[in-house]
């Protein structure tokens, strides 16, 4: 399935033409949850998770967690995490491990007297596809498609993170783009509102790397787009706050991926 | 006091005597003046039976008609005692008349015809009979025909209709009468609406529930881009809410936008909306009436929960040709009717075509966006007692990338082909074929997803007016059904789309009505419908368990494997205390078994999914309980109405969290089933008449829903609650040449859930939400206004054309649709959805509304082959 093509940008044209910026009033309420990121990989690294609060601030800086205990079992062996001490909220392993396909691994926190539990179960993945490039002017480029938007084989999440320090040093000389590969086909999607334009020149680094996605993650990953990168255009779902696997009433999600790595340079 | 054992004793008596004695007599007198005196001789020679009464008690010089035939010499002396003032007893084989205090009862014939429009031969649906000495009167039904039981004498029937001159009419009653009659139109020089002053009777066109639109007064209406429509005329209506602008959806008294039946001559229509909502597919030219039902629907009509929006289509002229049409720089429309053979025969055709291509053209030259609707009647008319109906409507809308051979099609077709009988001045039979489809493609990418409903209709219905108290209702129906909610297909290889499989299903509906005057100012008005709905094989279908996790996979090969059968009574009851004013209480339960499928509160008709009552999908129910008080002032020529209601529907569908509703074979995994429960006061005010007219409603309304798994089980207002709604229509006649209308709506905005947290992941801030629809959009305001400039100085000529200006939207005010909080700025100050995720950008809060100020000029025009006058 495709997505936006060039005739329904005339009726976003006509739904975009009357948008603006506004303030609103928000009914914001002051109960924290923890909220978990944490998206092991079978690559043998130090595996990550950061750890913060939801916030009531519009724009806000997510509290960090400290002091929690982590681990991360699979149910043989446990891996414990500890706290960095340069990066607040974030928890490394150990000990450098990779998840293991068909390997259902639990991962545990005590904080604030509370225990936080949450499962995963990587799946297979298949090659990372070509990135079709599209020129902008001379010597610049834009991504035009990473992934196919639907396959009903696999699920994926494509990072591609772009760099041409090389070539403009500077700090706004590097971006990351997220693409993904879902099952599933939602009409926002389709019409999707009109994205940040993201050019960068030829001769860019980029290093893509591409996370499989098991049927739970796909499903917060869908859930997150539908919030966010598909919402406000012509066909808007009904929000929600997303799903999330972290027990009891925690927020975000731990997932174990199947990954590949790619790295290259954009002409 | 009569003893209980003497009534049987005289039954078996006369029973006896019917064996073998005078009273097998036939007898057969036809006369439509005749003494009684004379009577009694006449049953004397044909029975030979004597008579013995005092000549003083009885006056037999009195003359009365009286017809009898074939009948018994008890059913001859039962007659002449209802018609005059005798009474008789059998005493050894000789009658004894003797003088009866009882006044007789009056003998009562049947005065029946149809109204038709003198000019165009149109019949002339809702129009009004009546006969004022007597306070009572009828309306005409759909087809123009009407039936109403007077005692015999001489009376003076007046036959008025919203728009054309009344017309008196004096006759003697003396035994049934077919009387058409036809109205001329007022003066072509006033507006639309008006008629000549008004008479009380006028009640007895208007019913409580029931909205009638004049397409009048739609066209008096000021206009979104040139065009007037059905579905924008809701809006000024009280207890219908409008989705938001640019949208074809309406909410009536706090149903969902699927719970709404339009019917154009009785085939359903499915999208009512061309361009996603901006332009109703239903033009006022094509129309000749419009009733709109919020509660206490007719049996005849359903199956749907809130309203039901019955079209009439015009017949086409039968005895002049006439054309007309109108341009704008967006759209043009051109009709042609005339007599096929006069006065038998007529059609009426008409095109609409839209004209965006300027607008994106050099933009966009591969691009195709247009809408066009295409609609034919012919009618036939074979005698008085049949006539031969048939109406194509067919709306296409296409949005579509040639050079990619990517886009979205969607279009509806019905079909009907509708016969009316009139058995006899008592029996009117409507006997109708029809079919209507709804399809809805999007294709890209050499990928294909189509959805669509298609249904095929035989249904007859008649109406029986038994008596000047009893007029009865009553009919059955066959309906087929296809629902196909989604099937993909590929050209593609090593491509697999999941598709949801493609559904029959059948319902069978049996309907019967009576209405009975009440002795007093008491109306009465019961009905029954009884539908059975069922779904039949080959079919797979699931089921779940209490997790909504797939439980089960069934597959049927023949047969039918779902059937539901409910019965929903309608009872009205009402008291009309003079001839200005009337009370209404009515109770109605409904049931409905297809649904829309869709978790978007999008303004706009996205990809559409059509599912049916199922096994996991109970059919939706409705009861709804009004009360309703109309007044009409005759001094300031003003109606006045108020209902108050309330309505419970139960099986509300609604949807797990991000409900995955395309392209999901396990769609029915998604939905989740409640309540709800709305409750308001409807205020409507309207004057027809005079320089100044138009209307004015308010509504005070609540919805809400309640789902056990969905807000944690906790009510929350529904998308379309909005406690406050006005809107106020006004017209102006300074001059015959001019008529300005303004039109004014406002109302609170819509509920929707707004975040009430936020967190963070991949570098994304991610809104959390608290209650269901917490928030609300800002409250809704909109002025339209409208200027007419008639370009003929002579408003009788044949060619009559006018100019007309209209903003929609004059006040600018931004009337939002959606809020969203989820876009940045990009380098150019516009709001865009976030791609790069490196680095800390703040979200901004937008707002879309559509429609800010929009003016248009629009020329019309019209050939009427006979309205010139000298």
């Amino acid at each position: 399935m495709k997505t936006t093509s060039p005739y329904l940008i005339i009726l976003l044209l006509l739904v975009a033409s009357c948008q603006k910026v506004v303030d609103w009033d928000f009914q914001t309420q002051d109960n924290a949850q923890l909220v978990v990121e944490a998206i092991l990989t079978d690559e043998l690294i130090h595996q990550h998770i950061q750890l913060s609060l939801s916030f009531s601030e519009w724009n806000g800086t997510a509290p960090t967690v400290s002091g929690a205990e982590v681990s991360v079992s699979d149910g043989q062996q446990s891996f414990p995490f500890v706290e960095s001490s340069t990066e607040a909220g974030i928890y490394r392993s150990e000990q450098p491990f990779a998840v293991q396909q068909n390997t259902r691994y639990q991962l545990s926190i005590q904080w604030n007297g509370q225990t936080y539990t949450a499962q995963s179960e990587a799946v297979g993945i298949f090659p990372i596809p070509p990135i079709q490039f599209q020129s902008v002017g001379t010597d610049s480029l834009t991504i035009k498609e990473a992934a196919p938007p639907y396959s009903f084989f696999e699920q994926a999440m494509y990072q591609i993170d772009i760099d041409w320090t090389h070539l403009v040093p500077a700090d706004a000389s590097r971006a990351r783009q997220f693409f993904y590969t879902l099952s599933t086909v939602d009409a926002n999607e389709l019409i999707r509102p009109t994205q940040e334009s993201v050019v960068f020149p030829k001769g860019s680094i980029l290093v893509e790397t591409k996370y499989a996605l098991n049927p739970e993650f796909a499903a917060y990953i869908r859930a997150l787009l539908l919030e966010t990168a598909w919402q406000g255009g012509v066909f808007d779902e009904n929000s929600s706050s997303l799903p999330s696997n972290i027990l009891p009433d925690g927020l975000g999600f731990f997932a174990v991926c199947a990954t590949h790595r790619d790295t290259l340079v954009a002409e | 006091m009569r003893k209980p054992f003497v009534v049987p004793f005289i039954v078996g008596f006369l029973f006896f005597l019917s064996g073998n004695g005078v009273f097998a007599q036939n007898i057969t007198i036809q006369e439509a003046k005749i003494s009684v005196k004379g009577v009694l001789q006449e049953i004397s020679r044909q029975s030979g039976t004597n008579f013995s009464y005092n000549p003083e008690a009885i006056n037999t010089d009195q003359r009365i008609s009286f017809y009898v035939k074939n009948a018994s010499l008890k059913e001859t002396l039962d007659a002449l005692s209802r018609q005059a003032p005798i009474d008789w007893v059998l005493v050894e084989n000789q009658i004894v008349l003797t003088y009866s205090e009882r006044q007789p009862d009056p003998e009562f014939f049947t005065i029946s015809g149809f109204l038709t429009d003198h000019t165009s031969g149109e019949s002339l649906p809702g129009a009004s009979v009546f006969v004022r000495a007597l306070s009572r009167g009828t309306s005409t039904n759909a087809f123009g025909f009407y039936s109403l039981l007077l005692p015999k004498g001489r009376h003076f029937v007046e036959y008025s209709y919203i728009g054309f001159d009344s017309k008196k009419l004096s006759m003697d009653l003396e035994k049934d009468q077919k009387q058409n009659m036809s109205l001329d139109q007022i003066s072509l020089a006033l507006p639309d609406v008006l008629v000549k002053t008004p008479t009380s009777d006028l009640l007895n066109k208007k019913q409580l529930g029931a909205m009638h639109i004049n397409p009048g007064e739609l066209r008096n209406m000021p206009e979104f881009a040139g065009e007037s429509g059905l579905i924008k005329s809701l809006e000024s209506l009280p207890g219908l809410k409008l989705h938001s602008d640019g949208s074809a959806f309406f909410f009536a008294r706090g149903g969902e936008k699927d719970q709404n039946l339009i019917i154009i001559d009785d085939a359903p229509i499915y999208n009512p909306a061309h361009l996603f909502g901006f332009y109703s597919i239903v033009i006022p030219e094509f129309t000749k009436s419009i009733q709109v039902y919020k509660n206490d629907m007719p049996v005849s009509l359903g199956d749907r929960l809130s309203s039901v929006i019955d079209i009439r289509t015009k017949d086409g002229n039968l005895n002049h040709f006439e054309y007309g049409g109108s341009f704008n720089p967006l759209l043009f429309r051109l009709s042609l009717e005339g007599p096929i053979e006069k006065e038998k025969s007529s059609f009426f055709v008409s095109l609409r075509q839209s004209n965006f291509r300027w607008l994106y053209g050099t933009a966009f030259p591969n691009a195709d966006l247009y809408f066009n609707d295409f609609s034919v009647k012919w009618n036939y008319l074979f005698s008085d007692k049949s006539r031969l109906f048939f109406t194509l409507f067919r709306a296409t809308d296409v949005l579509a990338d040639n050079a990619s051979n990517a886009g979205i099609n969607w279009g509806n077709l019905a079909l009907t082909l509708r016969w009316n009988y009139l058995f006899n001045p008592k029996l009117f039979s409507n006997t109708i074929l029809s079919s209507s489809s709804y399809l809805y493609e999007l294709k890209g990418g050499g990928n294909k997803w189509s959805s669509g409903i298609a249904n095929i209709t035989l249904k007859t219905n008649f109406t029986y007016y038994i008596s000047d108290r009893w007029t009865s209702h009553f009919g059955a129906e066959l309906h087929g059904y296809y629902f196909n909610p989604g099937q993909v297909s590929t050209s593609l290889p090593s491509t697999l789309i999941p598709s949801a499989a493609a559904t029959l299903s059948r319902k069978s509906v049996l309907y019967g009505n009576a209405h009975y005057r009440l002795p007093g100012k008491w109306q009465l008005n019961a009905g029954l419908r009884l539908p059975v709905w069922d779904n039949l094989a080959p079919a797979t279908y699931f089921t779940f368990d209490e997790n909504y996790q797939l439980q089960d996979t069934v597959v049927i090969d023949s047969g039918l494997y779902q059937q539901y059968v409910n019965l929903d009574p309608r009872l009205s009851l009402s008291y009309q205390p003079d001839s200005t004013s009337s009370f209404k209480l009515s109770y109605g339960q409904y049931h409905q078994y297809m649904q829309l499928i869709s978790n978007s509160e999008s303004p706009f008709t996205s990809l559409e999914v059509w599912l049916p009552s199922s096994p996991t999908i109970q059919p939706q129910r409705a009861q709804q309980w009004s009360l309703g008080y109309l007044k009409y002032f005759p001094e300031a020529k003003v109606d006045f109405r108020a209902e108050l209601y309330y309505k419970k529907m139960d099986h509300q569908i609604d949807y797990e969290a991000h409900a995955n509703t395309l392209v999901n074979p396990l769609l029915e995994g998604e939905l989740r089933f409640g309540q709800t429960r709305s409750y308001g006061l409807e205020l409507f005010v309207k004057k027809d008449f005079g320089k100044w007219y138009g209307w004015a409603s308010y509504t005070y309304s609540r919805t809400l829903r309640q789902t056990p798994d969905v807000n944690g089980g906790r009510e929350y207002p529904a998308f379309h609650d909005r406690p406050h709604d006005v809107s106020v229509l006004l017209n102006y006649e300074p001059h015959p040449r001019w008529t300005l209308s303004a039109f004014w709506t406002a109302y609170t905005g819509s509920a929707f859930s707004s975040p009430t947290g936020f967190y963070t992941f991949n570098g994304q801030q991610i809104p959390l939400y608290g209650e269901k629809n917490n928030d609300r959009l800002p409250n809704y305001n909109r002025l339209d206004l409208s200027l007419r400039y008639a370009l003929n100085k002579n408003p009788d000529n044949k060619y009559k054309h006018n100019l007309t200006f209209s903003i929609y939207n004059a006040l600018a005010h931004e009337n939002v649709v959606a809020v969203n909080f989820n876009k940045i700025l990009d380098d150019n100050a516009q709001p865009v959805v976030q791609a790069n995720f490196i680095g800390t950008q703040n979200l901004v809060t937008t707002q879309i509304d559509l429609i800010r100020f929009f003016p248009s000029l629009t020329y019309r025009f019209e050939w009427n082959a006979k309205k010139e006058k000298s």
